[in-house]
């Protein structure tokens, strides 16, 4: 019987095993870098979407006295995209007899990705939020304007008309 | 011939053994490259996580910072949009520099336990954020004091407005200038009786319808305009003991301009005040048709329309107007409404308006327009009392305060005033104590 070549065989097929055990390591590795660029892309949406809450809230909180319809404001830029906010009050109430004014907005932000995140799309932060004006205190001391975020949904930028662009 | 079976020579085992050493050894740097993008893919996975957790000044493992070398730098800037904006921004040096932003509004935020936690990088919080230097004590807070302002030292008092004007004048059929004379002013005497005997007749004051035959008399007289209420007598005499009878009815109208069209339109939309009564009639009597509540105040009939309908049974019956003398002429004062408009302007120390008061006089509708640059906001109507409007709800910006008042009286010919104008501010007492 000729075993010549017999141990050569042997050690090629020993590597052969090793090196697909290897594979699926090197996939994992490599699905792990894939998946960084998405850790990277939510988390910088989850801070504009925060960021997008700020700004409605100031919009509101420094708006006019009369209640206007379809406010746009500039963007604000931040590190990983921008916004463009506007605002549309939609309903207020006042009530006289003790000074409390409620009023009833919808807004918009459209959150634009930085080019180094071109891949992502825009996205529109839209939700509705009411402000509470407080009656003056008897101590003399401004009592600030409230606004309570009371609902906040991602859209499509092209599903919502009202979201600037 | 059975073989025995023959296992590796130590030679054979030894050559094996080299090979593999030598292609693992080869393996070498492409298992230590695997290893070091392992670590650069945790790395580059950890870091927006460690930059989110430093943004938000949120605790996080020193795992990366200590063993990795994993740093990060935050700073708080002040939106160029206003000072109530800061954008936070924290950037990781990893393999590649992570930035992220996020920005925080210093007003409206409702005031919920756990909202007024540190602000990234120790901004307006502890202090104890990230590395950043420690955040300066706080000063102590300012306090607030109220002022006022007197806007309207003397009151505010409608103007007056005087007219004469011709109490009476009387106009009968057939004594117009309307061109359409069938049309208007047209005469109410059936037809197939004797006009000429029903034609009526002026002497002075008084309007003499006459009959001069038994005959059936349904005619009109216009009198007017009216600036005040004013007495008609209508007196009436019949000698013959013949049944007989008279009807006046009594309309008022609203003064149009036009005459001729006030009486065209006959009895329509005309208001009967009152209605005399139909009976039969002996000798000789009088009615007097006194103005009635409606007369007063703010309506004034200006146009009356007088309808006889009656039957003279002799020729010696008749029925007499008498009405004031065209001549008499009256005063009436009115007051018009007036607006006045007041500047409050915001001195340094000025935080915000607290409140208007002011005080409405008698026979007085007050409303209330407040205007700066950028806002207007209306208010009213304001009634007899003193009011006091908190402005604190419009947020007023700091600006030129335009007042405008709008007094108007309810009922013309009484004054309407408003007084003790006063608008009240926040100041600030020790803003740098």
């Amino acid at each position: 019987m000729n075993t010549k070549g017999l141990a050569l065989v042997t050690v090629m097929g020993f590597i052969l095993i090793l090196s697909l055990l290897m594979v699926p390591l090197a996939l994992g590795i490599t699905q792990l870098t894939s998946s960084t660029n998405v850790v990277a892309s939510k988390i910088g949406m989850a801070e504009a979407r925060n960021s997008a809450v700020e700004l409605v809230r100031y919009y509101i909180a420094k708006s006019a006295t009369a209640c206007q319809e379809d406010i746009a404001f500039p963007s604000e830029d931040l590190a990983q995209g921008s916004l463009k906010p506007a605002i549309s009050c939609k309903y207020s109430i006042t009530a006289w007899q003790n000074g409390d004014v409620y009023r009833y907005w919808d807004f918009y932000v459209t959150y634009t990705p930085t080019p180094t995140n071109a891949a992502e799309e825009s996205i529109c932060f839209t939700g509705s939020a009411v402000e509470y004006i407080s009656p003056p205190t008897v101590e003399f001391i401004p009592t600030p304007t409230v606004v309570y975020i009371t609902h906040v949904e991602d859209k499509h930028v092209e599903d919502e008309p009202h979201c600037p662009r | 011939m059975k073989r025995k079976a023959r296992g590796f020579t130590l030679l054979e085992v030894i050559i094996a053994l080299t090979i593999v050493g030598i292609m693992a050894a080869g393996m070498l740097p492409a298992l230590a490259s695997l290893s070091r993008g392992s670590l650069n893919s945790e790395l580059a996975y950890a870091t927006p996580f460690v930059a989110q957790s430093a943004l938000n000044d949120v605790q996080s493992s020193n795992v990366y910072r200590e063993n990795f070398g994993l740093t990060h730098s935050t700073t708080t800037a002040t939106s160029s949009i206003d000072e109530n904006l800061s954008v936070v921004t924290t950037t990781v040096i990893s393999n590649a520099p992570y930035s992220l932003s996020t920005i925080t509004s210093s007003v409206g935020r409702p005031n919920v336990v756990g909202y007024n936690s540190p602000q990234p990088g120790g901004g307006s919080g502890d202090g104890s954020g990230g590395n950043n230097p420690p955040t300066p004590p706080t000063p102590p807070n300012p306090t607030y004091a109220s002022a006022s302002l007197t806007l309207l030292a003397t009151p505010l008092i409608t103007p007056t407005v005087t007219a004469t004007a011709i109490d009476v004048i009387y106009v009968a059929n057939k004594q117009n200038n309307c061109t359409n004379d069938h049309g208007v002013w047209r005469d109410y005497v059936l037809d197939g009786y004797d006009e000429v005997a029903d034609a009526i007749s002026s002497t002075g004051a008084s309007l003499t319808i006459t009959s001069s035959q038994d005959k059936f008399i349904n005619t009109t007289v216009v009198i007017g305009p009216m600036s005040t209420p004013t007495s008609i007598h209508v007196s009436y005499s019949k000698i013959s003991n013949s049944p007989s009878f008279i009807d006046v009815e009594w309309y008022i109208r609203e003064p149009q301009s036009n005459l001729c069209n006030l009486v065209s339109l006959s009895s329509f939309g005309w208001n009967i005040l009152r209605r005399g009564e139909t009976k039969d009639i002996k000798g000789t009597k009088s009615i007097v048709l006194e103005p009635m509540t409606g007369w007063s105040g703010r309506f004034k009939p200006n146009y009356v329309k007088l309808v006889f309908v009656a039957k003279l049974s002799s020729k010696d019956g008749y029925i007499n107007v008498t009405i004031p003398s065209q001549s008499k002429t009256t005063t009436v004062t009115t007051y018009d409404p007036i607006f006045k408009t007041i500047t409050a302007s915001p001195g340094d120390e000025w935080i915000g308006w607290d409140y208007l008061t002011f005080t409405v006089g008698d026979n007085t509708v007050v409303t209330i327009e407040l205007n700066t640059d950028t806002s207007s906001v209306a208010l009213g109507p304001f009634e007899k009392g003193a009011h006091t409007i908190p402005l604190q709800p419009f947020y007023l910006h700091k600006e030129p305060l335009n007042i405008t008042l709008l007094a108007s009286p309810k009922t013309s010919t009484l004054p309407a005033s408003v007084s003790d104008v006063d608008i009240f501010y926040i100041k600030v007492v020790n803003e740098n104590p």
